[in-house]
C-alpha cells in the first residue's frame, strides 16, 4: 500500500526559479496497477524517485506498507523493484552474474536464488543469452534482463518509469504483457508512461500529474475508452479539465524528462 | 555493518575490475613490465654507447716531458680515481696499472716545429693577456691606471677574444680539444698551460685525465726531491686513513632508502587507489547504474565499504607489484652494470621485517587515500571531471610525502598526527634509526586509522545525500540568501571547516601585530575571530542557534557534573602534558614564556580578576561557540558524531598553534565535545573550559609560592598517585556518562544517540 501525505519536492532552475516538481500531493493506493501520466516535467519521475527513496521529500511523508521512506529507507528498498528508462546494467557482467548480484542484496542465496533465476529465466525466456555478457546484448534482451532482475525477489511494489522507452513495438508489447502477468493481489505496480493504450489496457488506477499537482485520481475507465480516453487525458494535461473530446491524442513518444 | 553485503559488493566490483582491461593494464601489467623494460632499455643504451667506436679526443703536447706523455697515453677512460692516491709512481713510469690506450689521442709536435712554435707563441700571449686581465680585476686604483695605460680594459678583452679565436682555430684544425704547453720555468717552478676547448662535449673526461696526470707528475717530482733530501716518502703523506664499513648491506640499504622509499610508497599507493576509484562510483554514475544500485536494499555504508575494499586491494596489489618489479629490476640491472654494485642479495637484505613494517604503516594511509579518492571522484558527473578533481589532490599528497626527502625531518608527537606526513616520517625513522620508534608508530597508526574512519564516515554520508546521487540538481541558495525552500537547521561539515579557516586565518594574521595592551591582545582575536565568525555564520546561514551553537538550557545535573569535571580536566591536562614531555624530551616541558608574559601584564593591569576574565572566562565563551558550537555541529552532520568530536578537537588543538600544548588541548577538546553532545547544550562546556583555564592560571600564579609543580613531583615520585590516573579518567568517563540533556532541549534523542 502506498500513501502520500502532503508530499512536496522543489527544484531550482536558474532561468525559471523554483520549480515545484511535486506540490503537496496526498493520495493512497492499496495495490494493483497504478498508472502515472503527465507531460514532460509534470513530476512523474520525481514522484517515483521519492517512492524509491532516491530523493527525500521537502515536506510530507511517503509511506509504503506503513513505512516512512525517510526513516525506514532500507526496509522500504527491500520491498520494491525499481526500473526506469535511464536504468543501465553492468556491462562487464553476464545476465546470470547480475541476477546473483541483485539477489544477494535481497537475501536470496543458494537454492532459493537458483530457483528464482530459473523462474525469471522461464518467465522472460532468457535461456539463450543469460550467460552472455551484458555489453553484447541487444536492447530488447537488455530490457528483459532488466525486468527479470527487477522481479527477481518478487517485490511487493514494482516501480516502472517509462520502461518501454527505446523499445520496438514488439518488445514494448511483450514488456507490457509481462507487467500484466506480474500483477498480483498483494503487489502494487506503478507504471509511469506516455503511451495511453498501455494505460488503458493495463492500469487499475490512474494518476494524472500536471505541474507537480495530482489533478486526477481514479479508474481509467472513468475517462472513457479509446479515442475518448485519449481526448480526456489530453484535456486534463492541457487545462486540467477532463472534457476535451475534440482534442487530438497526445504524442505517444516523448523525448526525455527533466527532474 | 552487514559484512555479507560488503563482501558481495567487493566480489562483484572486483570481478568487474578484473574484466576491465584498462585497469588490469595500469595496475598489474604495467608494474610488472615497466621497470624491467625501462631498465633493460637503459642497460642496452649504456652498453651500446660503451661499444661505440669513436675517435679519442686529441691533446697536443708542446715541450712536455716524456713521463707526462707516457702517463697520458696510458690513461684510462671513465671517471678518474680520487687525486692524491697513495703510492704515486716516480717520474717516468705510468701511474696506471691498466688503461685504454685510446682514452686520449696524443699529438706530439716534435715532428712539426712550425705548429710547436705557433702554439708556444699563442700560449705565451694568452698567458700574458690572462695575467693582465687578472691584474686589472684585482688591482686598486693605481694599478688600474697602469693597466689602462697599457691599452685599457676593453682593448685587453678584445685582444683576449682574438687570441682565443686564433688558438681555437689551431686546435680544431689539428682535431684536438686541448693543448698542454710547457712554458718557461719561473722561480724554480715548472710552468704548464692547459689550453682547453671546454665547449667540446668530451672535455670533462679529458679534463679529468689531464688533471690527474699532472697531479701524479707533481707528486712524483716531490717524492724525487724528498729522496734527494734523504727524507722518506711518508713525509708527503703524514696521514693514512683506512675506511672500514662494518654495517650490514641491509642496514645500509635501509638508511639510503629511508628518505625515498616512503615517498615512493605514498605515490604508488595514491596512483594505485585513484585509478580503480575513478570507475567505482563515478563510473557507476556515468554508466547509469548508480541509481539502480541505490534503489536496492543495501546500506550506503556497506556499499561504500565494499567499493573501498576493492580500491584498497587494487592499491595494495599495485604497490606490491611496483615494489617487487622495481626491486628485482634494479638488482638485475645493478648486477649487469657492475659499477652500480647491486645484486639480488642486496634486495633480499632489505629484510622481510622492513617490508612488513612498510605494509603496516601504509595500510591506514591506503585506506584514507582510497576513501578520499572514492568520495572525490564520486562528486564528479563524468570520469573526466573526476580526473580534474584528483589532480590537485595528487599534488597535495605528493607535497606532503616529500617531507621525507628533507634530511633533517624526524617524527614527533604533533607531526605523527598529521595525515601522510606522520606515516612518511615514522617510516623514514624506522628505516634510518637505530631502533623502531614504537610510540610514533603507534600514534601515527592510530591517527591515520582515525582519519580513515572519519573519511569513510564522510563519504558514506555523501552517498546518502540526494545531491550526490543527482549532481545536476541546482542549489536553492544559502542561508538568508536562499531563494526558495527551507534550509537545514545546522550547517554541513565543509561549511564548519570554512568557519574554522576564517578563525585560524584571523588568529594567524593578528599574531603578527603588536597589540596596544595585553587585554586587546587576548580579547580582540577571541571576539573577532572565534565568537564573531560563529555567531555571524549562524545568523547569515539562517541556522537554528539552539542546534548549531547548542545555545539551549542545560539541566541542573549537567551543570553540577561540569563543576566536578573541572578538576578532572585540569588533572587530565597535566598528566597528558607530563606524559608528552617525557616521551618527547625526557623532562617536563618548559613554561610558556609568551603566555606568562601576557599573564603578568594582565595581572599588572587589573589583578587576578582581569587575568581570569581575559584568559579563562572569555576563551571559555568564545572558543566554545566556535568549536563546540559551529564546528562540532557541522562536523557531526558531515562525518557523524564520533568523527565530529575527534576532528573538532583536533582543530581546537591546532588553533592554539603550540606543539607543546597540542595533545593536552586535543584531549580537553574531546571531553568538552562529548560533554556538549551529551548535555545537548554548550553551557556546561563553557563552564568546564573557563574553570579549567582559571584553575591552571591560579596554579601557575600561586603554586610557585608553595611548591612549583608540587603535584607533578608527587605524581612522579609516588606510585600511589600514579594509580590515581585511571581513577581520574574513570571519573571523567562517569561524569560524562551521567550527563543528561534538559527536558526542553531540542534534538535530545539525536544528541543522545550521537554518542
Amino acid at each position: 500500500m502506498l500513501q502520500l501525505v502532503g508530499v512536496a519536492k522543489s527544484f531550482f532552475d536558474p532561468a525559471r526559479g523554483e520549480i515545484r516538481a511535486i506540490d503537496a500531493i496526498s493520495a493512497s493506493v492499496p495495490g494493483g496497477v497504478l498508472s502515472l501520466v503527465g507531460a514532460n516535467g509534470a513530476g512523474k519521475s520525481t514522484l517515483l524517485r521519492l517512492i524509491a527513496t532516491l530523493l527525500v521529500p521537502d515536506r510530507g511523508q511517503v509511506l509504503l506498507d506503513g513505512l516512512d521512506t525517510r526513516a525506514h529507507g532500507q526496509a522500504v528498498r527491500a520491498r520494491l523493484g525499481y526500473l526506469s528508462s535511464t536504468t543501465r546494467l553492468y556491462p562487464r557482467l553476464t545476465g546470470r552474474e547480475l541476477m546473483r548480484y541483485v539477489g544477494g542484496f535481497f537475501g536470496l542465496g543458494g537454492a532459493r536464488l537458483r530457483a528464482a533465476i530459473d523462474e525469471q529465466c522461464e518467465r522472460f525466456q532468457l535461456q539463450g543469452f543469460l550467460d552472455q555478457r551484458i555489453d553484447a546484448m541487444s536492447t530488447g534482451q537488455l530490457q528483459r534482463i532488466n525486468l527479470a532482475r527487477t522481479l527477481l525477489a518478487e517485490p511487493s511494489i514494482l516501480i516502472l518509469d517509462e520502461p518501454t522507452t527505446g523499445l520496438d513495438i514488439l518488445a514494448a508489447w511483450n514488456l507490457i504483457e509481462a507487467v500484466r502477468a506480474a500483477r498480483r493481489a498483494d503487489r502494487l505496480i506503478i507504471l509511469a508512461t506516455h503511451i495511453l493504450p498501455e494505460v488503458e489496457h493495463t492500469a487499475d488506477r490512474l494518476w494524472v500529474l500536471r505541474d507537480g499537482k495530482l489533478i486526477f485520481d481514479g479508474a481509467p475507465q472513468a475517462l472513457g475508452s479509446g479515442e475518448a480516453f485519449a481526448a480526456a487525458v489530453h484535456g486534463l494535461l492541457s487545462d486540467g479539465a477532463a472534457s476535451a473530446p475534440t482534442a487530438p491524442a497526445p504524442p505517444s513518444r516523448p523525448h526525455g524528462e527533466t527532474a | 555493518m552487514n559484512s555479507a553485503h560488503v563482501l558481495h559488493v567487493f566480489r562483484k566490483d572486483g570481478l568487474e575490475i578484473l574484466r576491465d582491461r584498462r585497469t588490469i593494464f595500469v595496475n598489474v601489467v604495467l608494474p610488472i613490465l615497466l621497470y624491467p623494460l625501462l631498465l633493460l632499455f637503459f642497460v642496452q643504451v649504456v652498453q651500446l654507447t660503451n661499444k661505440q667506436k669513436s675517435e679519442a679526443p686529441g691533446v697536443i703536447l708542446v715541450d712536455v716531458p716524456p713521463a707526462i706523455a707516457m702517463s697520458l697515453s696510458a690513461a684510462p677512460a671513465g671517471p678518474t680515481p680520487a687525486p692524491g692516491a697513495h703510492g704515486a709512481a716516480p717520474a717516468g713510469s705510468s701511474p696506471f696499472e691498466e688503461g685504454r690506450l685510446d682514452a686520449v689521442r696524443l699529438i706530439r709536435t716534435t715532428d712539426d716545429p712550425a705548429l710547436a712554435a705557433t702554439l708556444r707563441e699563442q700560449a705565451a700571449q694568452l698567458v700574458r693577456l690572462h695575467q693582465s686581465l687578472e691584474t686589472l680585476h684585482h688591482s686598486d686604483g693605481d694599478d688600474a691606471s697602469a693597466a689602462a695605460a697599457a691599452g685599457g680594459e676593453e682593448q685587453l678583452a678584445e685582444q683576449w677574444r682574438e687570441a682565443c679565436t686564433r688558438m681555437l682555430a689551431v686546435l680544431r684544425r689539428e682535431g684536438a680539444i686541448a693543448a698542454l704547453v710547457r712554458m718557461p720555468d719561473r722561480d724554480g717552478q715548472q710552468h704548464y698551460s692547459v689550453i682547453q676547448d671546454e665547449a667540446s662535449r668530451r672535455w670533462d673526461a679529458v679534463d679529468g685525465i689531464i688533471t690527474q696526470v699532472l697531479d701524479d707528475y707533481r707528486t712524483a717530482l716531490v717524492v724525487s726531491r724528498l729522496r734527494v733530501a734523504h727524507l722518506p716518502e711518508s713525509t708527503l703523506h703524514p696521514l693514512q686513513v683506512t675506511s672500514l664499513p662494518i654495517a650490514s648491506i641491509a642496514a645500509t640499504l635501509r638508511t639510503r632508502l629511508g628518505g625515498l622509499l616512503p615517498l615512493l610508497l605514498v605515490v604508488l599507493s595514491a596512483s594505485g587507489a585513484f585509478f580503480p576509484a575513478l570507475d567505482l562510483i563515478c563510473g557507476e554514475r556515468e554508466r547509469g547504474t548508480l541509481e539502480t544500485l541505490l534503489s536496492w536494499p543495501v546500506t550506503r555504508r556497506d556499499l561504500f565499504l565494499g567499493k573501498l575494499l576493492v580500491a584498497c586491494t587494487a592499491a595494495a596489489i599495485s604497490v606490491a607489484l611496483h615494489m617487487t618489479s622495481l626491486g628485482v629490476s634494479l638488482a638485475i640491472a645493478g648486477h649487469q652494470i657492475n659499477h652500480l654494485g647491486g645484486d639480488l642479495g642486496g634486495l633480499y637484505a632489505v629484510g622481510l621485517g622492513t617490508l612488513l613494517l612498510c605494509g603496516l604503516v601504509m595500510l591506514p594511509l591506503i585506506i584514507t587515500l582510497a576513501a578520499v579518492a572514492l568520495a572525490v571522484t564520486g562528486l564528479a558527473s563524468t570520469s573526466k571531471e573526476a580526473q580534474n578533481y584528483l589532480t590537485p589532490f595528487t599534488l597535495v599528497v605528493l607535497m606532503a610525502a616529500m617531507v621525507g626527502l628533507i634530511p633533517s625531518t624526524r617524527p614527533g608527537l604533533v607531526l605523527d598526527l598529521l595525515p601522510i606526513v606522520g606515516p612518511v616520517l615514522t617510516l623514514k625513522e624506522s628505516m634510518q634509526g637505530d631502533h623502531l620508534p614504537w610510540i610514533d608508530l603507534a600514534v601515527t597508526w592510530v591517527a591515520s586509522m582515525s582519519l580513515a574512519w572519519v573519511v569513510i564516515g564522510w563519504s558514506t554520508r555523501l552517498l546518502e545525500d540526494e545531491r550526490f546521487r543527482y549532481p545536476g540538481l541546482v542549489r536553492a541558495g544559502w542561508g538568508r540568501f536562499r531563494r526558495w525552500g527551507v534550509g537545514p537547521p545546522v550547517p554541513g561539515g565543509l561549511e564548519a571547516i570554512g568557519v574554522f579557516a576564517i578563525a585560524a586565518g584571523g588568529f594567524t594574521m593578528l599574531s603578527g601585530y603588536a597589540a596596544v595592551n595585553a587585554v586587546a591582545l587576548v580579547c580582540i582575536p577571541l571576539i573577532a575571530f572565534a565568537a564573531g565568525p560563529a555567531l555571524l555564520h549562524c545568523f547569515l546561514g539562517a541556522y537554528d542557534p539552539r542546534q548549531t551553537l547548542s545555545l539551549q538550557r542545560c539541566s541542573g545535573r549537567s551543570a553540577a557534573l561540569a563543576v566536578v569535571l573541572i578538576p578532572c580536566a585540569v588533572a587530565l591536562s597535566i598528566v597528558v602534558m607530563l606524559v608528552q614531555g617525557y616521551l618527547m624530551h625526557g623532562e617536563p616541558p618548559a613554561a610558556e614564556n609568551k603566555i606568562e608574559e601576557i599573564a603578568e601584564q594582565l595581572r599588572a593591569l587589573g589583578g587576578m580578576p582581569l587575568m581570569v576574565l581575559s584568559m579563562a572566562v572569555l576563551p571559555g565563551i568564545c572558543e566554545e561557540l566556535l568549536f563546540r558550537g559551529t564546528v562540532l555541529s557541522g562536523l557531526r552532520r558531515g562525518i557523524g558524531p564520533i568523527g565530529g568530536i575527534l576532528v573538532s578537537s583536533f582543530l581546537f588543538a591546532a588553533l592554539h598553534a603550540d606543539p607543546e600544548r597540542f595533545v593536552p588541548q586535543f584531549f580537553l577538546g574531546i571531553v568538552l565535545a562529548v560533554l556538549t553532545v551529551r548535555a545537548a547544550s554548550i553551557y556546561p562546556a563553557m563552564l568546564v573550559h573557563a574553570g579549567h583555564n582559571s584553575t591552571v592560571l591560579i596554579i601557575d600564579q600561586y603554586g610557585n609560592q608553595l611548591q612549583r609543580f608540587a603535584v607533578v613531583r608527587m605524581f612522579e615520585a609516588t606510585p600511589v598517585l600514579v594509580a590515581l590516573v585511571p581513577v581520574g579518567l574513570a571519573g571523567i568517563l562517569l561524569c560524562l556518562a551521567a550527563v543528561r540533556p534538559h527536558r526542553a532541549a531540542v534534538g535530545v534523542a539525536g544528541a543522545r544517540a550521537g554518542v
